[in-house]
């Protein structure tokens, strides 16, 4: 008994002592909340961004980044539609079509990658520049700051719906940043909203952005008139076109290069005269375009190549000086061997890769233009022929210092329908691989016509198929015809 | 945490509960000093009293189980309480019960059975005791009761097989007699017994019974091997340990003896085939490779898959990118565990069901693995030097074209193709005289692997202490390729007094090797590399063989493409790989991994019963890793001039766990068991990486990163890291045993998580169970064919959260873009938060039965267990006009079940003991949603199937379906090409593939479901078979019905010659005149051949197809292993306690129809739904070793 009790005494102490140890753990860990609280170590979460001015420049850099993605004006993208989706160049599987098989052939189909690739990076960057639209509004950054960021952002959000609603038709509008996971179905807008929106961020961009840009190679106003000039005639709306087109021409600002080739060469950054804006690279972000444009054969990728026709059709005038300078007889190292390419291959773009006509150097460093000065000439040259019905002399004017440049002689007295025709031909020699040729065969209405050397080429390919994965991510989305 | 307190409270009013009730337990009031001492006679209640003081345990017994009688004290130091409680009880008639860890009750033995007719013992020591065989003290009385017959005396010692050590109390009876005798305490006995008596039998608690026949010796010394199947055995639980006859969850364990032969690398690979439902994939042959584990298969689609590991109570999940920089990106992982010595393990228990599982929670929906280490005992003082030594070769080798087959065969293609042929014929004749290069050869070697370690344990009362020291160095089967370790071990114990105890558990290890890239990159998840990236066992085989190694100046020749002997004009290029011995050879992948694991606890019995465990502990990984490919490699050529990558990685992870446990029997029929406590774990990541290339010379290396950029045109990349996760816990669980036979276990784990979103931090995982012990019925009580039987039910949830840290946050990201000639760096919205984000939830059901027949001889196991995985996380597809392609959400459910059979027989003991091990498991997984969607394609991110989407997920379906066409053959010619109404263009001499939907196209639709990498049932087979001295075992693992894609199979078959191929190509498909245009071919000759023609593989040549599917079902002899326990003590060596040899083989036999090296290859180490997918990988290896084992 006297053992019992003794138990029982020492069990209450124990007890006491347990009790307190287990209360005091636990008010030790009472804030335990806090210790289970996520603390971003390696990334910064946007409600904690947009508030100075360097991080405000941050944002339009991420958005600028898009620009520069292999997806979009890099290789696989802009120029795989606007040249690869055309009757320019040959594409294996890499491309927005399939045409690496002789006889021509073309295949396109929603299942394409680069499609789905490059209606991503275009929204990727939409969701970009909304955000810092948005999330500037709200920031406490200087109004003059805030003003020339958020035009910036307009313009390239402008120029990501001006390449989609031009591929794709009818288009999901989005400007606003998609914040939470609520609410991110929506069904497409018409085309015309689209063009409306864009218009809206163009203008706005033409009036609020600096006539110089902030930095090397950044959007500013001239830019932002250049790419409203087009949209204007995409739109059918070629007396504004013409008039901001006279506009730019008559500043003095912008001139031709003297000589062609030089606008694809590393120092093109160099060349403000002529570009008004171009993707940036550099030599540490590399334009992957030329590892593209090598001979066939030696490449791991499946290369650009040019159709043969377009080159052998007498389609470049005797002394055009662009053709040289565009395509050769391209030879290559075989072990010992050099040895003759198969047919012809790009050097424009690619110069830096061939060393004498050998494949030898390294990927470019050379910028990407977007819209160049010859550009803008041209434009105004086709929308005052349309907004007058026949070509003016401005219009001849126009064209006739392209083909100056380009070693040819000037032309007059051609009919409307001439004209354009010329002026498409002269469109397709000049900007061959900096992705035009597509959109300038959609805008001329000669999509059908001119593809129809390709087997297997169908009329609703005028539009690109909505890509099938955004479709299933989408309820909402709709396929566009006959896909 | 606020409802953590409210837990709390529960556990300690249990405890409340537990104080207040009367002690029933008797308690002792004084000393009894004499215990150790031999052959003293005394009272068996002092004898019970100071064995209670001896080892601090309760005895309790009914006063008239006592009376009166005597006992002799027959005990060791080094006994545990039950060996000292069975030799003392034993011969009178007497049994014990174990009802917690400390208290035991003595009561009579059961009735014997029908003892009248069946006199002779029978070879078990349970029955052997029912049977009141009493070998007493009196035996010479009783012997001398037969005089009249000739006598003879025997003596001799008795051993412990497996540690040689000396047994006392051994039970020895003269077979057919009732006279025997007891081993003293070193093990001597000497026994006088009739000269008609040719058999002794030898029987003690916890070895198996053996009969030893005379054969007119006067000296017999014998070993008994440790019963392993005793139902008394503890085995250890989350939090715990528990008797197994007091399961009511599911759990194998694998003791030390069964894998302390293999030459494993990793702890892991200990668990191929030894138990049921527990699935390990070594994926990879290089050493230190990751393996992959299903525990009763895969819950999860996109979070973790591995289950977790608990070593010596710290919670470990294997994730092998803790361990990856990212540094050596194509190398496939290293096996974070690899730097975990497997030497020292004493047990390994796998837990299974809910009722195991959920004690841990938000971690336990893979199942968990608890890995005890070796501790030292108290008496015992043992050296042990264990090593062994052992060649490794590969398996198999790919059967690949030599250069005449390969040129000729490159030749008909480049003329079929309409061009000029590649080599001459006197090139031909040079090829068919030398026969090139054997690639595979030049890259493969046979490999040593060799394993040092030295173990010193022992102890006194206060303190045991078990040290080991381990060297262990495996080079690989391909050149250059090695995994070294070195680690020490250290547990410590000390009772500091009656009622603490304090433990330390230290192991640091260091790891070093060099890796080379093969089949997967880097987690897996970037696939096969391009040829330009260095897969150098791709590069091996698919190289020219026309090409040397090195060319004539004795330099290594540089690629594939270089033209080496081919004629002027030939203008197709080979596929360019670099020169893999080159890159073998010259270039560095190191990693050097160094990891500390200690855990220190102190445990406080605050009351008899109630303990306190406060355990604080750290688990540190730092991982280096190096690469330097040089400039004269093709790849470093290339780089420019040379690529050095160097990234370290720092993890630091540490615990506290405070686990407040009490025990307790009422009345003999009651017993309960509570456990409780809360823990907080926390982790953190901190890694670095940096890169430059253009370097002036190659002889510094990754060691001067600063010396690279030459030229100034490529400036170094850097990249700097980090992440961290806390938990924070509270568990109990509640045990429960009315009159030892109904058992009853309810537990449960309220886990908060940081990796979750903030409107779902915490989670609470319950758990219960019933167990019925059948076989203690009293109806059962009249048979004794069932010795054992336990009819267990759970149910319970376990959670897995095992996702990416920071998920459920939005994210900024950061980019760079060129101003400029400079880069800017840009941020971008990069992720969409869910703050709903959660764990996903494992709800599982298991029935199992336990059986044990024949006294134990047969055991059997039986489970079914329901799982259903449910709030799966997936990476939805969110409308890619946000901007985003997709978001974690939980969405999505799948299920598992199956039935496990687990049988343990000994057919035979004695001299020639046979012990057999059976498992057996079927499981059957079904995706029962998917974020919605019917179905899922996944792209195997191979680059050889391009983009193909050749993996289906779909509802209804398990995971890991092959998706592709199904193949029919070789189209024989154009009019059986017109026949099918196939529209596109076709030739005779291609894969012929079904038209799915007979629309005319062979195209995307036309895929379906060939195939599935999941076993339909797996299996193994371990066999022990012992012959005094000598012992064999074999384990042999099967699986059925997976099916492997041999991608490998693709390039080796794709006929476009600028690659070399397998030796079928030499069957290919012949036009019988190649002069014809290809839509005209025919072939008469070999019609039946399934390799297409050389134009034939345009169409089709790489695709997944049923072709490429093939059955990956095998057998496996995984190990053999033949050893020898030479009798030191009888051959008088009395410097070495034991002397083992043995000589062990590992996958010495591979029985299966799969074509490519090995079945279980995988390119995607560690990955859910990329499985079965075998390309290029690490060839496995046949290994053989001679060990020694020694103990001082």
């Amino acid at each position: 008994m006297l053992l019992m009790n003794k138990i029982t005494l020492n069990m209450k102490t124990y007890l006491a002592y347990t009790f307190s140890f287990l209360v005091g753990l636990s008010l030790t860990l009472s804030g335990c909340n806090d210790f289970l609280e996520e603390e971003p170590r390696n990334f910064l979460s946007p409600d904690q961004f947009y508030q100075t001015p360097s991080q405000a420049t941050s944002a339009i850099i991420g958005v600028y980044d898009v620009l520069d993605n292999p997806d979009m004006y890099g290789q696989q993208g802009f120029i795989s539609a606007g040249d690869g989706a055309s009757d320019n160049l040959l594409g294996g599987v890499s491309t927005m079509v399939n045409k690496s098989q002789n006889p021509l052939t073309y295949e396109m189909d929603a299942g394409n990658t680069r499609i789905l690739d490059f209606y991503e990076a275009s929204y990727q960057l939409i969701n970009r520049a909304n955000a810092v639209v948005d999330r500037l509004a709200e920031s406490p950054v200087d109004d003059e700051i805030k003003q020339d960021i958020t035009a910036e952002a307009k313009f390239l959000r402008a120029l990501a719906y001006f390449n989609i609603v031009q591929m794709f038709g009818d288009v999901i509008l989005r400007t606003e940043e998609a914040a939470s996971l609520d609410n991110l179905d929506q069904p497409r807008s018409p085309a015309s909203d689209v063009y409306a929106q864009i218009i809206q961020d163009l203008q706005a961009a033409s009036s609020d952005l600096p006539n110089e840009p902030l930095g090397v190679g950044r959007a500013d106003a001239w830019a932002a008139r250049a790419l409203l000039a087009k949209v204007y005639l995409t739109a059918e709306q070629p007396n504004e076109a013409a008039q901001l087109t006279g506009e730019i021409i008559n500043s003095g600002e912008f001139s031709l290069v003297s000589e062609y080739n030089r606008l694809f060469r590393p120092e093109n950054s160099g060349l403000t005269e002529e570009i008004i804006f171009a993707v940036q690279y550099g030599p540490q972000r590399r334009n992957i375009l030329t590892d593209f444009l090598t001979v066939a054969e030696t490449s791991a990728y499946g290369a650009f190549e040019p159709i043969d026709n377009l080159f052998t059709n007498d389609l470049y005038e005797e002394s055009d000086l662009r053709r040289e300078y565009t395509v050769f007889d391209s030879i290559v190292w075989q072990g010992e061997w050099l040895v003759p390419a198969v047919g012809l291959s790009f050097l424009k773009f690619a110069e830096e890769h061939y060393i004498d006509g050998i494949p030898e150097g390294q990927s470019g460093t050379m910028n990407f233009p977007v819209l160049r000065y010859a550009d803008v000439l041209l434009v105004q040259a086709e929308a005052l022929a349309r907004a007058n019905g026949n070509p003016t002399t401005e219009a001849y004017d126009a064209l006739n210092q392209v083909r100056a440049r380009a070693g040819l002689s000037e032309v007059s007295g051609l009919s409307q329908e001439e004209f354009l025709d010329l002026l498409l031909r002269e469109r397709r020699l000049e900007f061959v691989l900096e992705g035009h040729r597509w959109f300038d065969l959609k805008r001329f209405g000669k999509l059908d016509e001119k593809m129809q050397v390709f087997e297997g080429w169908q009329s609703h390919f005028q539009l690109f198929p909505i890509p099938e994965a955004a479709i299933t991510a989408n309820p909402l989305l709709t396929q566009n015809d006959n896909y | 945490m606020r409802q953590a307190p409210l837990l709390f409270s529960v556990v300690i009013l249990s405890v409340l509960i537990g104080f207040t009730t009367p002690a029933y337990t008797q308690q002792l009031a004084y000393h009894v000093n004499s215990v150790s001492s031999q052959d003293q006679k005394m009272l068996l209640r002092d004898a019970l009293i100071s064995l209670e003081k001896q080892y601090k345990i309760s005895i309790n017994y009914a006063s008239k189980t006592i009376q009166d009688r005597e006992t002799r004290i027959l005990i060791r130091k080094t006994d545990q309480p039950e060996q000292a409680l069975q030799r003392i009880l034993e011969p009178l008639d007497l049994q014990y019960k174990k009802i917690n860890e400390s208290t035991y009750v003595v009561q009579p033995k059961k009735p014997a059975l029908k003892p009248d007719i069946r006199p002779l013992p029978r070879q078990n020591p349970r029955n052997f005791r029912s049977n009141a065989v009493v070998p007493s003290v009196n035996t010479r009385p009783i012997a001398r009761q037969v005089k009249q017959a000739l006598e003879q005396t025997i003596s001799g010692q008795v051993l412990d097989l497996s540690t040689d050590e000396a047994l006392p109390g051994v039970n020895i009876l003269a077979k057919g007699t009732t006279t025997g005798t007891v081993t003293d305490v070193d093990g001597n006995y000497r026994l006088t017994v009739g000269d008609d008596v040719t058999t002794l039998v030898f029987s003690s608690i916890g070895y198996e019974t053996t009969e030893e026949p005379i054969n007119g010796r006067s000296t017999i010394n014998i070993s008994l091997s440790p019963d392993i199947q005793s139902l008394s055995e503890v085995v250890v639980i989350g939090y715990g340990t528990q008797e197994k006859r007091d399961l009511t969850g599911s759990l194998s364990s694998i003791k030390q003896e069964k894998i302390k032969d293999m030459p494993i690398t990793t702890i892991d690979q200990g668990l191929q085939g030894l138990a049921a439902g527990v699935s390990v994939q070594q994926q990879t042959g290089q050493p230190g490779g990751a393996t992959s584990i299903r525990i009763r298969g895969g819950n999860s689609i996109n979070a973790g898959n591995e289950p977790l590991y608990v070593i010596d109570g710290f919670p470990i999940y294997n994730e092998n990118t803790t361990s990856t920089t990212g540094t050596l990106n194509g190398v496939p992982p290293e096996n974070a565990l690899a730097t975990i010595n497997p030497n020292d393990i004493v047990s390994i228990e796998i837990l299974k069901d809910a009722s195991a599982t959920a004690i841990y929670g938000a971690r336990a929906a893979n199942g968990v693995v608890l890995i005890t280490t070796k501790r030292g005992k108290a008496g015992q003082s043992n050296v042990d030097f264990d090593m062994y030594y052992g060649i490794q070769e590969p398996a198999r080798r790919y059967d690949l074209m030599n250069a005449y087959e390969y040129a000729q065969f490159r030749n008909e293609r480049w003329i079929a193709a309409g061009e000029a042929p590649t080599y001459t014929e006197e090139q031909l004749e040079e090829f068919r005289r030398t026969g090139g290069t054997d690639w595979q050869d030049e890259l493969l070697r046979s490999a040593p692997i060799q394993n040092y370690q030295l173990g010193v344990s022992g102890g006194k009362e206060n303190v045991q202490y078990a040290f080991s020291g381990n060297y262990f160095n495996q080079q690989g089967t391909m050149i250059n390729s090695f995994l070294k370790r070195i680690s020490t071990r250290a547990n410590v114990d000390i009772q500091a007094n009656d009622r603490l105890h304090f433990g330390l558990n230290f192991t640091a290890a260091h790891t070093w090797s060099n890796q080379l890239p093969t089949g997967g990159g880097r987690n897996g998840r970037t696939g096969v590399q391009t040829p330009t990236s260095g897969n150098i066992y791709q590069g091996a085989l698919f190289y020219n063989p026309a090409i040397p190694v090195f060319d004539e100046d004795g330099e290594y020749t540089l690629n594939n493409s270089q033209t080496n002997g081919e004629v002027e004009g030939a203008i197709q290029s080979n596929v360019p790989y670099g020169n893999p011995i080159a890159y073998a050879n010259l270039a560095e992948n190191r990693n050097f991994s160094t990891r500390i694991l200690n855990n220190l606890f102190g445990e406080w019995e605050i009351i008899e019963g109630l303990k306190l465990r406060v355990t604080g502990g750290a688990n540190l990984l730092f991982t280096k890793q190096n690469r330097y490919e040089p400039s004269t490699i093709w790849v470093g050529q290339r780089a420019p001039n040379g690529r050095a990558q160097v990234g370290t990685v720092q993890n630091i992870d540490w615990l506290n766990e405070n686990i407040l446990s009490y025990e307790r029997s009422f009345g003999g029929n009651h017993q309960i068991n509570l456990t409780g406590g809360f823990t907080v774990q926390a982790f953190q990541s901190e890694s670095l990486n940096g890169s430059n290339v253009d370097f002036t010379n190659d002889v510094l290396g990754y060691d001067n990163l600063q010396g690279g950029n030459a030229g100034g045109e490529f400036p170094p990349s850097l990249n700097s890291d980090a992440d961290e996760w806390q938990l924070m816990s509270g568990l109990f669980r509640a045990f429960y045993s009315l009159k030892d036979r109904y058992l009853f276990t309810v537990t449960g784990r309220y886990d908060g998580s940081s990796r979750f979103g903030e409107n779902n931090k915490w989670a609470f995982f319950p758990s219960a169970a019933v167990g019925w012990r059948i076989s203690d019925e009293a109806f059962m009580a009249d048979q004794d064919l069932i010795s054992n039987m336990k009819l267990r039910v759970s149910w319970g949830r376990s959670g897995n959260q095992n996702i990416p840290t920071y998920r459920s946050l939005s994210s900024m990201g950061t980019v760079q873009y060129t101003v400029g000639d400079a880069l800017q760096t840009g941020f971008f919205p990069n992720r969409i938060g869910n703050p709903d984000l959660k764990w996903e939830t494992t709800t599982q059901t298991d029935i199992g039965l336990d059986v044990g027949l024949f006294q134990g001889r047969l055991e059997l196991t039986a489970d079914y267990y329901y799982k259903k995985t449910t709030d799966l996380l997936f990476d939805v597809p969110v409308p890619f006009e946000s901007g985003f392609r997709s978001a974690f959400k939980n969405i999505g459910s799948l299920e598992n079940q199956g039935v496990e059979l687990a049988l343990n027989a000994t057919p035979l003991t004695g001299n020639f003991t046979w012990n057999v091990g059976i498992n057996w498991a079927l499981n059957r997984n079904q995706v029962l949603e998917l974020q919605g969607e019917e179905e899922i394609q996944i792209d195997p991110g191979l680059n050889l199937l391009k983009a193909q989407n050749a993996l289906l997920l779909k509802v209804g379906e398990p995971v890991g379906n092959f998706y592709g066409y199904v193949n029919d053959g070789i189209w024989q010619s154009a009019e059986e090409i017109a026949a099918s109404g196939i529209q596109q263009n076709r030739f005779p001499g291609q894969y012929r593939f079904i038209d799915q939907n007979s629309d005319g196209i062979i195209n995307n639709d036309d895929r379906t479901i060939i195939g599935n990498a999941l076993p339909d049932w797996t299996g193994g087979i371990t066999n022990t078979l012992r012959y005094k001295n000598i012992e064999l075992n074999f384990l042999i693992d099967f699986s059925y019905g997976n099916d492997v894609a041999n991608l490998t199979k693709i390039e080796h078959l794709f006929l476009n010659g600028r690659q070399n191929g397998s030796k079928l190509v030499l069957d290919r498909w012949r036009p019988d005149d190649p002069s014809l245009p290809r839509n005209e071919w025919t072939n008469s000759t070999n019609p039946e051949t399934e390799i297409p023609s050389v134009l034939g593989t345009g169409a089709g040549g790489r695709q997944l197809s049923s072709f490429i599917v093939e059955d990956g079902s095998f057998a496996r002899l995984r190990n053999l292993t033949l050893a020898y326990n030479v009798p030191v003590q009888q051959l008088g060596i009395s410097a070495l306690r034991r002397l083992r040899l043995y000589f062990s083989g590992q996958n010495l036999l591979l029985f299966t129809n799969y074509s490519g090296l090995d079945p279980e290859a995988n390119v995607f180490v560690n990955d859910n739904t990329r499985l079965g997918l075998d390309y290029a990988v690490y060839p496995p290896s046949r290994t053989y070793t001679f060990g020694v084992n020694i103990g001082l």
